[in-house]
């Protein structure tokens, strides 16, 4: 199937409500893939200097980012990773050539974002943020969901295979841990985790594969 | 009889690059095939393929996060007002200064305040005042010995000898002064806010040449206050070199009591400001 060319006119129409400044940018043609039918039309509104496009896209995309942040950070600060991807990709929008679709560009924000976090900066501004608490486990919430069907020994044995699974999975290398948490845990294709990390596909193959090997014998 | 099928040895990481293409449908027939007959003939890799498979799927079965209630709705509200009220102004342009900066920031303009702090030059020590209210500050530089300048200028006779001196005269009182001394041809306000001159001296004291380190034009009342700043006569030449062609003048012979052993030079700076 031949890509796609949309040209958006970027020249005419003003925010309707005057709240945000529209993003201006070029002519823009979106060749990614469409993962979702509403990507077009939004980034359409979107660069026509409707802002209710970006709305829609936040709306649509905002659970995926979360559920990579929460991954990456821990739920506490998966918010401020959102917050801080979605910014960025307003003002990021201009230059989006369509090269990757919306969802990978996302996603790698977002993996940008977790990264800046747990860098030296990031730590320190934890460490100077008045009134945070220390966590002993933030991802300790993401294992409670219980399976109703199952008795309560049951769902303490599941229980603790995945705090030991999540704990394993955040002991990796972050280069294997990135493509593992991508494919496994959000589901990504290949070609989706290579466009979300930059990286060629036969790198995606072989961290993948050294990831889950580590994961095996940590578990094993 | 049927012969036995080739099965290859693999090390331990193409086996597990095997198994993980296997496990997302990424091996051609050919090679899925291969997999299979590796398998059949190796318990351990059979074990293996197992233990990966159980692994993956419990991965993927891990629950997703649950989303906060409202997120879109906040973020949305929250970009509506940082974009709409400008929000930083590096966000204006595009550019996310990783969370930290400011800190950083300040740290580094700390210990670039301390690194000045600690390292500034030493404060220029004042010399004896010269005639009238001239301060004349020295400070010891390379370059070869001064001692006799020294004590030919009065304004170092207190200094110990040294390889070299930077000989600054600072003050209105140096421009009065240098105005007193040259009442013909008044250098103009201008040629007089600074300048500067390498005084060379022979082993025995006496100037042999002055050189301008300015770039512009050296008027002579100027140069006749340099040349009374060392008592040594000097006359003009080309270029903004002066040669010395007296230099058995009897001025100087008052200071060559002590002559040096080398020859050396001396900075003077002047400063009307």
């Amino acid at each position: 199937m031949p890509a796609r060319i949309l040209a958006f006119d970027t020249t005419r129409g003003e925010d309707p409500r005057g709240r945000m400044a529209p993003v201006t940018a070029p002519a823009y043609p979106y060749t990614g893939e469409r993962d979702w039918q509403g990507d077009e039309r939004a980034l359409s509104r979107f660069f026509s200097g409707d802002v209710l496009g970006f709305e829609q896209i936040v709306r649509h995309y905002s659970t995926m980012v979360f559920s990579l942040a929460a991954r990456l950070v821990g739920p506490t600060e998966a918010e401020d990773v959102v917050q801080e991807t979605f910014l960025r990709a307003y003002h990021g929008l201009g230059n989006f050539r369509g090269e990757s679709s919306l969802k990978t560009w996302l996603y790698a924000i977002a993996l940008n974002r977790a990264r800046a976090r747990h860098g030296t900066l990031g730590r320190l501004r934890t460490i100077f943020t008045p009134g945070r608490v220390r966590e002993d486990d933030p991802f300790a919430s993401l294992d409670d969901a219980a399976d109703p069907a199952s008795t309560p020994e049951e769902n303490a044995v599941l229980k603790e295979r995945r705090t030991r699974l999540r704990a394993a999975i955040r002991a990796l290398p972050e280069e294997f841990r990135a493509a593992v948490l991508l494919r496994d845990l959000e589901g990504l294709s290949y070609d989706e985790v290579a466009a979300v990390l930059s990286i060629p596909i036969g790198t995606v193959r072989s961290r993948l594969a050294r990831g889950r090997a580590l994961l095996r014998e940590k578990l094993s | 009889m049927s012969a036995r099928p080739f099965v290859p040895r693999l090390a331990d990481e193409e086996l597990d690059l095997l198994l993980s293409r296997s496990l997302d449908g990424d091996l051609s027939p050919e090679e899925e095939h291969g997999l299979e007959t590796i398998l059949a003939h190796d318990p351990a890799a059979a074990r293996r393929k197992e233990e990966l498979q159980r692994l993956v799927a419990e991965a993927r079965a891990l629950p997703a996060p649950a989303p906060p209630f409202a997120l879109a709705t906040r973020v949305n509200s929250n970009v509506s007002e940082k974009a709409g009220h400008g929000g930083s102004v590096f966000h204006r342009f595009g550019f996310y200064p990783p969370p930290g900066t400011a800190v950083g920031a300040m740290v580094l303009l700390g210990i670039v305040a301390v690194a000045i702090t600690v390292l500034k030059p030493a404060p220029l020590r004042v010399a004896e005042r010269m005639e009238g209210p001239v301060d004349v500050f020295f400070t010891k530089g390379a370059g070869g010995i001064a001692a006799p300048a020294a004590k030919a200028s009065g304004a170092l006779a207190n200094a110990e000898p040294a390889r070299a001196w930077s000989v600054a005269v600072r003050g209105e009182g140096a421009r009065r002064w240098m105005l007193r001394r040259a009442p013909e041809g008044r250098p103009s306000v201008a040629s007089t806010q600074a300048s500067a001159f390498r005084i060379t001296l022979d082993a025995e004291g006496r100037v042999t040449s002055v050189r301008a380190l300015d770039a512009r034009p050296v008027q002579p009342a100027l140069l006749e206050f340099v040349r009374g700043l060392v008592f040594a006569p000097v006359v003009t030449a080309t270029d903004g070199i002066l040669r010395d062609e007296k230099a058995k003048d009897e001025r100087a012979g008052a200071f060559l009591d002590r002559p040096a052993e080398h020859s050396s030079e001396i900075e003077v700076e002047i400063s009307t400001r």
